[in-house]
């Protein structure tokens, strides 16, 4: 615990430095807000427009694919918030030598280029997704229980950290490419999310499941609010979490020693 | 006791050459020829505690290798470093609070926030007890005169202050070592003296050891005490600037101004065998003396009537530096 503690006062810090940022772009904060609700608008609409013409499609039905939607929104806003900002800017601080200022703290790097930047105008996005969450939910006829959100933050939360793990292998891959460019095919990969993964067949579901975890951050706990989630599934997160941080830590070590500094 | 101890310490880059054209690249795809060139080649070389080091050698000599190397931010391919006590390239925490990196080129002021929120980053990065951040911050602030800066979004600010900035949040962990790249590059006559005048300063009064590198020779006259050339990769010279300058240049500028136009067959005689400098003015002679001679040949020139001005100087340092660099690879032996 005392190991950690700085930590914690270095990622307050992170969120105080985040704030002092977006009040000097207020205009900006609005716009972001306002895209954020578009988006969630036009995905409603979408799905809408499908439900039109079924009551199910792959057993799910219309109030249910809405709480995915919301869902969906809370961690993709979650991914924007925190995860996002750092994974994009690690290319750059390597281009540019800035990695030589990030190396030279007295803090573990990977904490540091992984947490230091929040992008705080996502927050409102959590709370829309939340909201179409709960909505969906009642419509759904979901009962809320305890037990049953805490097994959806668990799924969710293993979700996002598999997807942080997955993203950072790849971007860590910058020290020798430099350019990787991955980031699309990273965000194209997880806008899958936004379908429950029995949408989808055979070899993609497995895929999406294990490999880009994507079920884990929204089909799953969308089927825990729902109650027909399979328990041990969250066993399974769990340890694909622990091993994706563990390699995503061992490579980024491994990573570093390799670094050669950009020249002045 | 030596705080920086480096005994043959060799870093060598390796990097695949490119054809150049469309053709040229897909061929790169295929066969890639890879080339190695040696940034920093045995290197050894020793710093104690509170010097004052200047790095001096052309763009490429591996000045910032070095640095880098010491910093711990490169392994060394061979040989290795000890910066208080540690290897550098393990870059342990108790090994990074004691040191600092500033870089003229690249900054780590956050862009668009006051450079308070980067210092107080600072604070959290390096456990810094709160009355004693709060101290340094104050002191510093003072001393390079931005105490009003630091509420300042840093986009809005100078490159000299911007630079002050970069000086007070690299320090304000209070570092044992400094090591400094290029840091006036850029900046006006004025903003370079005040830098100079802070690292000083910082030397003198918290016994801070630094290492820097300049391409600025006045930084290098005014902090430095003691230079290293390097080139090639190489250590050239290691010792006092004057005893650089006495090798380089064993001679003094001598310029006499005469009230009228001298004979060139006179001044042709008189100055057998010396180093006659071109001069537009028919009036004015300038000669390169050795400093054996120069009382004999000032007296000389005296003695021919109708001086009204003689000077006696040192070579201006940056023409020897320049000399030091343009001789070939490993031509001119400085040690």
């Amino acid at each position: 615990m005392t190991r950690l503690l700085p930590y914690l006062r270095l990622w307050r810090q992170f969120v105080v430095t985040a704030f002092v940022r977006e009040a000097e772009y207020r205009f900006n904060l609005l716009v972001g807000v306002g895209e954020g609700l578009a988006q969630l608008a036009l995905a409603v609409l979408t799905f809408l427009l499908l439900y039109q013409y079924t009551d199910a499609v792959a057993g799910w039905s219309r109030a249910q694919v809405l709480m995915l939607v919301g869902v969906y929104r809370i961690v993709d806003a979650l991914i924007n918030l925190q995860i996002a900002p750092n994974l994009t800017s690690i290319a750059g601080y390597i281009q540019r030598g800035e990695m030589d200022f990030l190396l030279l703290r007295p803090v573990e790097s990977q904490f540091l280029v992984s947490l230091r930047k929040l992008e705080l105008a996502e927050a409102g996005n959590m709370v829309s997704g939340l909201a179409l969450l709960i909505y969906a939910g009642n419509q759904a006829h979901v009962h809320w229980s305890v037990a049953n959100g805490v097994e959806a933050v668990a799924f969710a939360i293993c979700g996002v950290l598999l997807l942080y793990a997955v993203w950072f292998l790849t971007v860590t891959l910058s020290f020798w490419l430099v350019k990787v460019g991955m980031d699309e095919l990273f965000y194209g990969m997880f806008d899958t999310g936004r379908y429950p993964v029995s949408f989808f067949k055979g070899i993609v579901r497995t895929v999406l499941t294990f490999a880009i975890p994507v079920a884990f951050a929204t089909t799953f706990p969308t089927q825990s609010l729902l109650g027909v989630v399979d328990h041990r599934l969250l066993l399974v997160g769990c340890a694909l979490a622990a091993v994706g941080l563990v390699a995503s830590h061992l490579f980024w070590n491994y990573a570093v020693q390799h670094y050669s500094s950009a020249s002045s | 006791m030596p705080v920086i101890l480096v005994d043959h310490l060799a870093k060598s880059y390796r990097f695949y050459r490119k054809e150049p054209g469309l053709r040229g690249s897909l061929r790169g795809l295929v066969h890639r020829e890879m080339l190695e060139t040696k940034a920093v080649n045995d290197l050894s070389f020793m710093v104690e505690q509170g010097e004052v080091v200047g790095f001096l050698g052309p763009n490429g000599a591996g000045k910032t290798t070095t640095l880098k190397l010491l910093c711990g931010l490169l392994y060394p391919s061979t040989g290795q470093a000890m910066v208080l006590g540690y290897t550098p390239h393990r870059r342990e925490h108790s090994y990074l609070r004691q040191i600092a990196l500033v870089m003229g080129q690249k900054n780590m002021l956050w862009w668009d926030i006051p450079a308070m929120e980067t210092l107080l980053m600072h604070k959290e990065m390096y456990r810094l007890p709160e009355a004693e951040f709060k101290r340094t911050v104050d002191e510093l602030a003072e001393i390079l005169e931005v105490a009003q800066l630091l509420r300042v979004q840093v986009r809005k600010l100078s490159l000299g202050e911007r630079m002050k900035l970069e000086l007070l949040v690299a320090l304000v962990h209070r570092p044992q070592i400094l090591f400094l790249d290029e840091p006036t590059i850029g900046l006006d006559v004025v903003a370079q003296q005040r830098v100079r005048d802070f690292l000083r300063t910082l030397n003198r009064e918290q016994g801070t050891t630094i290492l820097l590198t300049s391409h600025y020779m006045d930084d290098i006259e005014a902090l430095c005490p003691r230079v290293m050339v390097i080139d090639h990769g190489q250590l050239q010279f290691d010792g006092k600037l004057s005893m650089l300058v006495e090798r380089i240049a064993p001679y003094k500028l001598l310029t006499a101004v005469f009230a009228e136009p001298v004979e060139p067959a006179v001044v042709a005689a008189m100055v057998a065998g010396l180093d006659v400098l071109p001069s537009d003015d028919p009036r004015r002679l300038g000669l390169h003396v050795p400093r054996t001679e120069v009382a004999e040949v000032a007296g000389r020139l005296l003695r021919l009537g109708n001086v009204v001005d003689l000077s006696i100087m040192e070579v201006p340092v940056e023409d020897i530096i320049r000399q030091v660099f343009s001789a070939p690879a490993g031509g001119k032996e400085l040690v």
